[in-house]
């Protein structure tokens, strides 16, 4: 049996899961269930639901249909009438205009018409007949007379001739106006064929009779035309003077009454009169066999008889029948202005077709709402699956955070010993569950208090420590890796510099560097400041100084400038306010010629001939990096060889010892006054340090260096490192010779042009002809002249020494040379000269003693 | 005597006296004898210094009292031939703006 281990985490997760997948499938399945029994119930019912919403719906549209063919009987019955209105509105006014012109004779002149017994008269003519009995009896002139007045009717008669078949007036004397327009019968009138032309007699017909009993105008029924066609008439009287004239007559056909039917429509229309009689019809043929006689009262047919009862009676309504086994639609109305009623005809298929229609149109419905309700039931049953794996997600999402709630104490307590097992006593557990869990974890934390409590000390220290060496060795890196590497060993100069940096490094620095052969520049200098931040801006310092005094004196600028310029840049950049106290010296290495800028800085002092002091002290100088704007003088100094410069930091002087002392700068000129400037700068720095360090460590407690003891030293090799070689001759003009041998051994060695040895020569003997001559006037005395030779290019200094009356030729202005012959003096010249021919040349009075001392490169 | 060689030669009417080695205020004074007696036997004296390598003040000093002393007795003086060093002294002295200067004796006339 296979043992599935699973974590606490896991076992409540699937535990819950299990749950509320069960709690689904209690839930869900009755919604599922319920939902398919609405599915079916629908479906069974569709097919009864159909037909009874669409029973009711043809049944409705068959409502509206029989109404409206009971409307549309009316309408048409109602035409009928307004027709019928029409055609006895123009026979009243034929009868009205007839009677006046009979009782007016007087008014009007007798026409001609042309006699239907004369000649053939074409359709749409009027004319005039006479009956056979009114021929026989012949023709009176009143007659005559009485036709030629009627005869002025025609213009009326041949104005409403085109809306009638034929309008006639026929007179009681047996007379007839006749007007034919009936084209259907042939182009001849009708009445001058040969059937009728001797044979018709107007008072004889029916419509005549019908006239007579009449005051208005009256419709005949239908009846068949002497031409044969199916026609009716309206008649009435008109009058004379004695009465009754004659009868005026229209025949109109019968479809003068249906022409508004409907078209396309097969709608057959009947007319019956008072009595029941088929007046016309355009029903079938045989339609009415069935009618009993004349009385459509009394027809077999039940229904029809009782609709023609009521036609008759003058009511309007529909009524549906069956008719040789077809079902009709009998829809009828009163004709108006006559005793008719029409009567309209519809089959079953005609009224129902809207039915039929609607009854269709209402299945395409309801399968579109079936459609419709299964896309609807399928878009719900989606919709309810898709919220129920939504809820489900929730609810597993819901779970595993119960699962997280329930199993974070025991993972907090786990992870928490884990972090202490790893030495973070720090670490917290934090457990607010109330329960046994919270009790266990206030244990715990309480036992990593104690913990901690014992490591933060110590962790602390350790941290500190290393976060300071750190910085410590950067800085310290910073700083020695700025500084020169030692120079290749020079003959004209010794040079030696040394930084002890202190344990927090300060901002010290040192530099030298050669420009050109005979230019050697030392910085010295030192940052405010300590640590890493210092460091750089000590960095920055010492660079942009070295840029700008390397472009000062190639450009001829003076060192000041380039200090004030290196100034400005400083400061430009200096967001921490540091600022840096610096030496600069520029120093022509064959004059020992020094000029130097000191801003801030300890003066630095000098060793020559056994005597020491401080090169001069420039107080408008500021510190650099304060005051952009600041401008800085220099200040030259003449170095004498062998003289030694000795450039250091406070670092030296305010070093203390246990007692709060500080080395000062007393000590150090003492030591340097021991040392003198026989020792080399190596020696120098060594002797000085050392002394800095017993000062400090004092009597043994030794106390931390508290700032970069930094040191530059420079011995300029001069006279005092060459042997001396001295002569010393009688002041007399003819031991020049001597002289000059001794002066040829000085520079015996040295490789020099005949020119600078003639150059020598000259000043030598000038100087030594000018003692001779007048220093000790007549007295007899010695002149000593001390003299060597050293540096590369060879370089000589001469000392003439004499001890006679007190003089310095330096001090004789020059002779005027831009003179006449005449007045040119022959003296004076010598000291010019010599002026001319060295480098440089200084005289000292001392121990009564004239001290003239020239120094000459030999080149 | 050592130092200078001092040769005196005659060149149409010129008197000229050719100096070599040192010129220095050991021997001015004698150099300033030999020029003071030949300028006394000759209307023109010039004084050659092809051959000399080395003068002072003294040596300037004697060129320039010859000279004057020329011109206060109305005679021709001229300085022929001076090179190196030497030349060099005279322009330092200003000696070249005062008295005739010419490259060689042979342009003496």
């Amino acid at each position: 049996m296979v043992l599935i281990k699973l974590s606490i985490k896991r076992r409540l997760l699937l535990l819950m899961v299990l749950g509320s997948v069960l709690s689904f499938v209690f839930l869900g399945s009755p919604l599922l269930y319920g939902m398919y029994g609405l599915w079916d119930t629908i479906s069974e019912t569709r097919e009864k639901l159909t037909v009874v919403v669409t029973d009711y719906s043809r049944d409705f549209a068959r409502e509206q249909a029989q109404e409206r063919i009971v409307n549309e009987a009316e309408i048409l019955s109602q035409t009928a009438g307004d027709e019928a209105n029409n055609i006895k509105a123009d026979v009243q006014l034929l009868s009205d205009e007839l009677t006046e012109i009979l009782q007016n004779r007087q008014n009007y002149s007798p026409r001609m018409l042309p006699r239907a017994s004369d000649r053939d008269i074409a359709n749409g003519k009027p004319y005039v007949h006479y009956s056979p009995a009114l021929e026989a009896e012949g023709i009176t002139p009143a007659i005559e007379q009485e036709i030629g007045i009627v005869s002025n009717i025609v213009e009326t008669m041949e104005i409403l001739g085109q809306y009638y078949v034929r309008i006639y007036i026929g007179s009681q004397h047996g007379y007839t106006l006749f007007l034919d327009n009936w084209e259907e019968s042939g182009d001849m009138s009708l009445l001058r064929r040969e059937q009728w032309r001797t044979t018709y007699d107007a008072r004889k017909r029916d419509w005549y009779r019908l006239g007579l009993s009449t005051s208005a105008p009256a419709f005949t029924d239908v009846y068949n035309s002497i031409s044969g066609e199916k026609i009716f008439s309206c008649v009435m009287p008109y009058y004379d003077n004695q009465g009754v004239a004659g009868i005026i007559g229209v025949d109109c056909l019968p479809k003068n009454f249906f022409w508004q039917a409907e078209r396309g429509k097969n709608i057959d229309i009947f007319i019956i009169n008072k009595k029941g009689k088929l007046l016309l019809n355009t029903m079938p043929e045989d339609f009415f066999y069935i009618a009993n006689g004349d009385d459509l009262r009394k027809s077999n047919v039940a229904s029809l008889a009782y609709v023609s009862k009521r036609m008759t009676q003058g009511n309007s309504g529909y009524h549906k029948m069956y008719i040789n086994g077809k079902e009709y639609y009998l829809s009828y109305a009163p004709i108006k202005e006559t005793n008719w009623s029409m009567g309209m005809l519809l089959d079953n298929d005609q009224v129902m077709q809207d039915a039929a229609v609607a009854q269709k149109q209402m299945i395409e419905l309801m399968d579109n709402f079936y459609t419709a309700f299964i896309r609807l039931f399928g878009l719900i049953v989606l919709l309810f699956v898709f919220a129920l794996l939504l809820v489900f997600s929730i609810i597993i999402y819901g779970i595993n955070w119960a699962a997280d709630r329930f199993y974070k104490p025991i993972r907090s307590l786990m992870s928490g010993a884990k972090e202490i097992a790893q030495g973070n006593f720090r670490h917290k557990i934090s457990v607010q569950t109330g329960d046994e869990w919270e009790n266990l974890a206030a244990n715990f934390n309480t036992m990593t208090d104690e913990l901690e409590q014992y490591s933060r000390e110590i962790a602390f220290r350790a941290k500190e420590k290393s976060r300071i060496e750190a910085e410590l060795s950067v800085a310290n890196h910073i700083q020695s890796s700025l500084l020169p590497a030692p120079l290749e060993t020079q003959s004209a100069f010794q040079l030696a510099a040394d930084m002890k940096p202190a344990r927090e490094i300060g901002g010290d620095f040192y530099d030298y560097y050669l420009i050109g052969n005979n230019q050697l520049v030392i910085t010295i200098g030192d940052v405010s400041e300590k640590g890493i931040p210092a460091a750089l801006f000590m960095a920055a310092a010492k660079t942009v100084l070295k840029n700008y005094i390397s472009v000062a004196v190639q450009k001829n600028m003076s060192l000041a400038q380039a200090v004030a310029m290196a100034n400005s840049q400083l400061t430009a950049a200096n967001r921490e306010c540091f600022f840096v106290t610096v030496f600069a010296g520029l120093l022509n290495i064959s004059t020992g010629e020094l000029i130097y800028v000191n801003a801030g800085h300890n003066q630095p002092i000098i060793l020559e001939d056994n005597h020491i002091f401080s090169l001069p002290r420039q107080s408008k100088n500021i510190v650099l990096g304060v005051m952009e704007e600041a401008s800085y003088e220099e200040t030259a100094a003449r170095l004498k060889p062998g003289a030694t410069i000795v450039c250091y930091t406070d670092g030296v002087t305010d070093a203390v010892n246990p007692s709060k002392e500080k080395f000062s700068i007393k000590r150090l000129e003492e030591l340097l006054g021991k040392l003198g400037n026989n020792t080399s700068p190596q020696g120098i720095i060594e002797a000085v340090e050392q002394a800095v360090l017993q000062h400090v460590t004092g009597n043994g407690t030794a106390l931390e260096q508290s700032d970069d003891i930094t040191m530059l030293v420079l011995n300029l090799l001069g006279s005092d490192d060459v042997e001396e070689k001295k002569i010393i001759v009688p002041a007399q003009v003819n031991e020049l010779l001597r002289v000059n041998e001794f002066i040829n051994e000085l520079f015996s060695e040295a490789l020099c042009s005949e020119r600078a040895k003639n150059q020598l020569l000259l000043v030598v003997e000038e100087i030594f002809v000018n003692i001779a001559e007048y220093a000790y006037k007549d007295k007899n005395a010695v002149a000593v002249i001390k003299g060597k030779l050293f540096g590369d290019p060879p370089e000589i200094q001469l000392s003439f020494i004499d001890e006679g009356i007190p003089y310095n030729p330096l001090e004789k202005t020059d002779p005027n040379l831009d003179v006449d012959l005449d007045d040119r003096p022959i003296g004076g010249l010598g000291i010019f000269l010599v002026k001319k021919k060295v480098d440089d040349i200084t005289y000292e009075r001392k121990d009564n003693k004239n001290i003239l001392t020239i120094r000459k490169k030999m080149i | 005597m050592e130092d200078i060689k001092l040769e005196i030669n005659q060149k149409d009417n010129w008197g000229v006296i050719s100096l070599a080695g040192r010129l220095d205020r050991v021997n001015a004074d004698e150099v300033y004898a030999s020029g003071e007696k030949e300028m006394s036997s000759h209307e023109k004296l010039a004084v050659e210094l092809t051959g000399l390598e080395y003068i002072s003040s003294a040596g300037i000093r004697v060129l320039l009292r010859l000279a004057k002393k020329a011109k206060a007795e109305n005679k021709s003086f001229a300085l022929c031939g001076a090179a190196g060093f030497v030349k060099e002294v005279l322009e330092d002295s200003n000696l070249d703006m005062l008295v005739t200067m010419l490259d060689s004796a042979s342009q003496l006339s």
